[in-house]
């Protein structure tokens, strides 16, 4: 059946159902499911950490991937492969950010910790959630810095293409987001301890 | 941008945190470093915190299966195929009605008057052999602004036609799964 005869209504449910082979990306089952297989739980957990949105951080993840396997830059290696798609990620979040989401986004819910300091069942529950508490009241670009150096490891030169900074700024930009998270985790630890 | 304080002793600080060694592993003397400077002790609180988060995190973070995300985006990529093939063919109808609309004004504003001249003034049915009009008239008729008219919104129409086919033939050949390098 031919799109130019139908209606233009009718296009998008023919060509969904005409299309029975794959759509052509720019790399193949195999290839796609050992790049996801290695990245997957790192993105998510960056975009959760950027979103503080469980459900957010999965939509982002499905359209993130989406777009890598759409775009077809010139990718030498596994490296530029994860520093273009942590990029995207980025870039969704901002952009998710500027059109005002329906959705709050930047909020962090922390759904899957527990609410209060006194539940925890050992030190380094406590210490894991004084340290969630203090990174959600840090800003965005903040929390991607302090996230890709420290989580990540990634050098100054991919946290300044993936954030969108000059590779030059990365190094204070870096030194202030520690100093505001220290201080904060400072904070938590006095509170805990009166 | 002001310069940010640094410290030559911050990589040996992160080398330890990397291996999950701080402070286990520091010697006293990078130990009683850290505690007096406030860079390193800024980088081994933080970094050792945020490692220690995302390890966790990425242990526990449970991701869809990759056939999952593959299929999903597939159904996702032809969806915008169709929807961008979908986009020139409706500018072609609204731009082909547009035409259409245009070419008809035109042809009954200046070349109705001229066919219903022609009709009124046609040359009555004779039995003998009519003689062959002379040039001047062949030349008069040829240059009417009537007949003009009329060839322009005929033509105005063909060619829209014409494009209509031509567009409706390549949003088809976008809809149809490519057989490319990568593709299965």
């Amino acid at each position: 059946m031919s799109t130019r005869n139908a209606a233009i209504a009718d296009a998008e449910t023919i060509a969904l159902r005409s299309a029975e082979a794959e759509v052509a990306f720019r790399m193949d089952e195999d290839a796609f499911r050992g790049f996801y297989d290695r990245t997957a739980r790192i993105l998510w957990v960056y975009l959760r950490r950027l979103t503080g949105d469980r459900h957010l951080a999965d939509d982002l993840l499905q359209e993130a991937y989406y777009r890598f396997l759409r775009a077809d830059p010139s990718l030498e290696n596994e490296s530029h492969r994860r520093r273009y798609l942590f990029q995207i990620a980025t870039n969704l979040v901002r952009d998710g950010a500027r059109a005002s989401l329906r959705r709050p986004v930047f909020v962090s819910h922390d759904d899957d910790l527990p609410s209060g300091a006194e539940t925890a069942a050992d030190e380094a529950l406590d210490r894991g959630l004084a340290v969630n508490q203090a990174l959600a009241r840090l800003g965005r670009r903040e929390r991607a810095l302090l996230w890709l150096a420290y989580a990540q490891g990634a050098s100054h030169k991919e946290i300044a293409a993936i954030v969108g900074v000059k590779a030059a700024s990365v190094k204070s930009l870096l030194y202030r987001a520690r100093r505001r998270l220290a201080s904060l985790l400072q904070t938590k630890q006095k509170e805990r301890r009166p | 941008m002001r310069q940010a304080p640094a410290c030559p002793r911050e990589s040996d600080v992160l080398d330890l945190v990397w291996i999950d060694q701080w402070p286990a592993r520091a010697d006293a003397e990078l130990r009683a470093h850290v505690a007096r400077c406030p860079v390193c002790a800024d980088l081994a609180v933080v970094s050792a915190a945020v490692a220690d988060l995302g390890e966790a995190a990425v242990a526990d973070a449970s991701v869809p299966d990759a056939s999952v995300v593959w299929y999903r985006a597939q159904v996702q990529a032809r969806r915008d195929l169709a929807r961008r093939a979908a986009r020139p063919l409706l500018a072609m109808q609204v731009a082909a009605a547009l035409i259409a609309v245009v070419s008809l004004a035109i042809a009954w504003r200046w070349g109705g008057n001229w066919i219903v001249d022609r009709w009124a003034a046609r040359p009555a049915l004779t039995l003998s052999m009519p003689s062959p009009p002379a040039w001047s008239n062949w030349i008069a008729f040829a240059v009417s602004p009537g007949l003009a008219w009329t060839l322009v919104a005929t033509l105005a129409l063909a060619l829209t036609i014409l494009a209509a086919f031509y567009i409706a033939q390549i949003a088809d050949r976008t809809t149809e799964p490519p057989t490319g390098r990568f593709g299965r």
